[in-house]
């Protein structure tokens, strides 16, 4: 079972599929169920995968020098194409794959009550695997398959259950990621072409194999190491990824996408979608090519991730809707991710992917309490509120356990992350760091003055008799608050998790600083 | 095998071919005979031409099963007017399968009422034994004549529904254009002739081969040229498309969908061909030369085909310029000028058949309904009906493919074309592709916001008309589009 744990995590929901689709119209309400009993089997396969884990014990490592890349899986897929269906899972990718099956779970409970249900969860369930597969792949193909297969189901779930502007949303969405996706797909060529696997001269070996492209020497020719080409790569790729992430100033289809979707989709968009841009950047761009990443790829994505702490924060302050706000809030925690990642060290990139960890959890409750107060009262204006704590008490709490989780409080997980981040980049970019640290203050402003315009002050007459928050939301909110609240004061499970592929990277960096 | 006699071996190389003209002689024969049951007896055509092909079908398989089993050396045939190789073997089994497929729609299509049925079969199978030529093609002498055979019977064909003008407008453009191309292309084909003195195709590369005077090599170019145009116009590259949105237009959709696949196919096997044999595979300067115009020429006809198709309020015209973009990227692969990029632009085209007659097939079956193939009728298609959501999902598959996504095989054909091109370096190629892709997208996703977002206009749905059979047909394509697109191995593609 260890051997193909990766494969079940990522295609045991398919079985759901079939099962959901043959259901008859009387009993529709069990497709929910079902996706979510696969969802809690991959969940707990996940968490089983986390305990397994072990760099010094590993399981089915990808080779000795790489002990850290484990639960390896190989087979030939298109032998024409020397395309192979390899998985596999590191430091970088265990986190992924745990933040997607606890959102995807979270994210069944919150669609508990979404119309049309069997095509619903299909998508659902199709939008899953695109996700996980594109976490635990190995293989360029591959991971450029799941990555636009990912795109399928959520143009429906955006365009079919979305919000009044859910068309419009929807294709700008598609057509902006597939924009990016194209330029990732010719690079992904480029790598196949002038890639050579085997050293001895008598034969050229072209693969698609990431491990293998990010030893030195695999990329030749055109794109050889040196090569002027090589950084026309860097920005192809890093443009196909930073839609995703998404950095200013490509983001304009975020606001648009995470408002209209449906509550559970806005999550899973927020919470595994924009992660995805980040986790490509660091498996490609610094993995394949850190030559160029530490020329000047590095410094790119911290400029870039100031603006979009800044820029995102700001942006936030002035939104009237309460989704947008998040969903601007996003786009600024996205930037410390980036400028952990920009600074080249151990605490940088801990930070990185420890944030992009913990934006994931931290959001998710976000939008799943945003979607709490639009079920019941049909509108998301800030300022169409007032005084909610006196009427919800409950639901007020956990709302300002995320917000205060958001803006970085000590003793949630955010805090750790973001001053890891913090650290790194002083390090290494110490007058842009001060800039950065900006965020944290109108991250506060934003969240804390929401709060009050919400929460605070008199309560508004109009909704006297708002429903307090159900047993339901509660339970989808639980699992990712309890990472948020654990990993803030215990965080070693998870960063020590990720420091052997981080201390793989960095000192390939550094060799080309 | 070079003798010019005919023997044994070349009679059963030839098989195929001699089945479909049997095919035909069947059909003429029982209108003939069968003048008084003409109007019930149209249905039964249907079937008789399907077993026609898969008699073909059979007949080719096991031609070459048995080629191979003979030390497979490649007989010339006829002075080296016909070649059954690889690459013939190929396209003419695609034209069969192509065939096979339009005879199982033809049948019971109720677009097809003002159409006298033996005519119209007669010249599907006509079309197809032409292409089958085209296909086995070596010699000029050979390569013209299927040419005008395909031509001639597609401006009949295109005619074919006599009380509407649209009809004998449509046929009109098309012998017009058709008759200039074809001239034209006569006059490279003789210029050909003239300098290397021979018929054979095969000379034209010992010519190019030999270093002959500046004058002669102009001439040469010239003529390639022209008869490049002849070939262009047969698969509706820019520029040479003019003539085939009007013409798909204007016959009844289960023509427009064979027009946009029996046609194509064969022009390309013919181009595949020269390509071939005037320069040889990674061949000489020339063909450089000669891959850089078709590199151009595919560029600007998939911009062309998809900023055009971008602009269409009817479905129908849309998949028509749609294909022509298609065309486009197929031969913009031929700018690469390599095996892989032969062998991409083969597997595309297969690819192509797929989706391609899927997507008719559901507008088919949506226009049946309103009579007309406008994007509106699409509306609600996914609620409509008892099978509504069967044929949207169907189409979801068939436009994703034809967008190039994977997990489908139109991903896998789009793949192989850029991973051709990019092998040899054409940069600025496909950038143009993969972005004209993207904008494909947006024409073909709007059909999708139009099945799945939009209230269908009529409130109370009616079921939608289609014969029976459409629904295994539309089945099988939409499970081919994704099982090839996931393991595309599975077809092997043979190859000189």
């Amino acid at each position: 079972m260890h051997e193909h744990l990766l494969s079940w995590i990522t295609f045991l929901p398919l079985l759901a599929v079939p099962m959901v689709l043959v259901l008859p119209k009387a009993w529709v309400g069990a497709a929910r169920w079902i996706v979510l009993f696969f969802m809690g089997v991959v969940l707990a396969l996940s968490v089983w995968l986390y305990f397994l884990y072990n760099v010094s014990a590993p399981v089915n490592a990808y080779s000795a020098e790489l002990p850290d890349m484990q639960f390896v899986e190989r087979a030939s897929w298109i032998p024409s194409m020397n395309v192979q269906y390899l998985v596999g899972v590191d430091g970088l990718s265990v986190p992924m794959v745990l933040l997607t099956t606890v959102v995807s779970f979270v994210g069944v409970i919150a669609s508990w009550n979404t119309k049309l249900q069997k095509g619903y969860f299909v998508l659902y369930t199709l939008l899953y695997v695109g996700m996980m597969g594109v976490f635990v792949s190995l293989d360029f193909f591959l991971f450029y398959v799941f990555w636009e297969v990912m795109l399928l189901p959520m143009y429906f779930l955006i365009g079919i259950w979305g919000g009044p502007r859910k068309e419009y949303a929807a294709i700008k969405f598609f057509l902006y990621t597939l924009f990016g996706s194209v330029f990732m797909l010719l690079v992904l060529i480029g790598f196949y072409f002038f890639s050579d696997a085997d050293p001895s001269p008598d034969r050229v070996v072209h693969t698609f194999n990431l491990m293998e492209l990010s030893r030195t020497g695999t990329l030749v020719g055109v794109l050889g190491d040196g090569a002027p080409i090589r950084v026309l790569a860097w920005l192809a790729l890093f443009l196909g990824f930073a839609i995703k992430v998404p950095v200013f100033p490509f983001h304009t289809w975020l606001p648009d996408a995470h408002v209209e979707a449906p509550t559970a989709i806005s999550v899973i968009l927020a919470g595994v979608l924009l992660k995805m841009g980040t986790y490509g950047l660091l498996r490609v761009n610094y993995f394949v090519l850190p030559a160029e990443t530490a020329a000047f790829g590095a410094y790119l994505i911290v400029i870039l991730g100031i603006v979009n702490i800044v820029y995102g924060a700001l942006a936030a302050m002035a939104q009237k809707d309460l989704k947008k706000l998040i969903a601007y809030s996003s786009v600024s925690h996205m930037g410390f991710v980036m400028l952990g990642m920009g600074a080249m060290n151990g605490p940088g990139l801990s930070g990185a992917v420890f944030q992009m960890f913990n934006h994931g959890t931290i959001t998710s409750m976000l939008f799943l309490l945003v979607g709490v107060i639009y079920d019941r009262a049909h509108h998301r204006n800030i300022d169409g509120f007032g005084g909610l704590a006196a009427i919800v008490p409950k639901y007020a709490s956990f709302t300002a356990f995320a917000f205060f989780a958001a803006l970085g409080l000590p003793g949630l997980s955010g805090f750790i992350s973001e001053a890891l981040c913090f650290i790194g980049g002083f390090q290494r970019y110490p007058v842009l760091t001060i800039v950065s640290t900006s965020g944290v203050v109108l991250g506060a402003a934003y969240l804390l003055w929401t709060m009050q315009r919400v929460f605070l002050g008199k309560p508004n007459e109009e909704y006297r008799t708002l429903e307090e928050i159900s047993l339901r939301e509660i339970l989808s909110l639980a699992p990712v608050g309890l990472f948020v609240l654990v990993l803030g004061i215990y965080p070693v499970p998870m960063l020590d998790l990720m420091a052997p592929t981080l201390a793989r990277l960095e000192p390939v960096l550094r060799a080309f600083l | 095998m070079n003798s010019p006699d005919v023997s044994a071996t070349m009679m059963l190389l030839l098989l195929p071919e001699v089945l479909l003209t049997g095919g035909l002689l069947v059909i003429i024969l029982l209108e003939v005979f069968l003048t008084r049951l003409r109007r019930s007896w149209g249905h039964g055509l249907a079937p008789i031409a399907f077993f026609v092909y898969l008699a073909a079908i059979v007949s080719l398989v096991g031609g070459a099963f048995m080629s191979n089993a003979t030390g497979g050396s490649v007989p010339s045939i006829l002075n080296g007017e016909v070649r059954s190789d690889g690459l013939a073997f190929y396209f003419r089994f695609l034209l069969l399968v192509v065939g096979a497929i339009v005879s199982l729609i033809l049948y019971g299509n109720p677009e097809l009422k003002g159409i006298p049925s033996f005519e119209m079969h007669l010249l599907v199978m006509g079309t197809v034994l032409g292409g089958m030529l085209m296909s086995l093609s070596s010699g000029m002498i050979m390569l013209y004549v299927s040419v005008e055979f395909v031509s001639i019977l597609a401006y009949i064909l295109t005619g074919l529904k006599v009380r509407d003008p649209r009809a004998a407008e449509g046929a009109i453009k098309y012998i017009v254009f058709g008759g200039v191309a074809s001239a034209v292309m006569l006059l490279g084909l003789s210029y050909l002739y003239g300098l290397t003195g021979s018929l054979s195709l095969d000379a034209l590369h010992v010519f190019v081969q030999t270093n002959s005077s500046r004058m002669q090599g102009l001439v040469f170019l010239a003529a390639l040229a022209f008869v490049f145009a002849g070939l262009g116009y047969k698969v509706a590259v820019v520029p040479f498309h003019a003539w085939a949105p009007d013409v798909y237009q204007a016959v009844p959709a289960p023509i427009t969908a064979f027009f946009t696949l029996a046609p194509k196919i064969a022009g390309f096997a013919l181009i595949l061909r020269f390509a071939g044999s005037v320069y040889g595979i990674d061949g000489i300067q020339g063909g450089r030369f000669f891959g850089a115009v078709a590199g151009g020429i595919g560029v600007l006809t998939m911009t062309v085909g998809n900023l055009s198709a971008l602009k269409q309020s009817s479905v129908k015209r849309l998949l028509a310029w749609s294909s022509i973009a298609h065309a486009g990227y197929i031969i913009a692969a031929l700018a690469a000028y390599s095996e892989l990029a032969f062998r991409s632009m083969g597997f595309y085209l297969m690819a192509y058949v797929l989706m391609n007659t899927g997507a008719f097939l559901v507008l088919m079956v949506v226009a049946s309904e309103g009579g007309n193939d406008d994007l509106r009728s699409f509306a609600g298609l996914s609620r409509r009906g008892r099978t509504g959501a069967f044929w949207a999902a169907s189409m979801t598959i068939f436009l994703f493919s034809l967008t190039g996504l994977p997990p489908f095989v139109g991903f896998i054909g789009k793949y192989y074309l850029f991973a051709a091109l990019l092998e040899r370096e054409h940069y600025w190629i496909a950038l143009v592709g993969v972005i004209n892709t993207v904008v494909s997208l947006y024409y073909y996703a709007r059909i999708l916001h139009t099945i799945y977002f939009i209230e269908p206009v009529d409130p109370s749905p009616k079921g939608l008309f289609y014969p029976v059979h459409y629904t295994v047909l539309a089945s099988l394509l939409a499970v081919a589009t994704l099982a090839l697109g996931i393991f595309p191995d599975v077809v092997a593609i043979p190859f000189r």
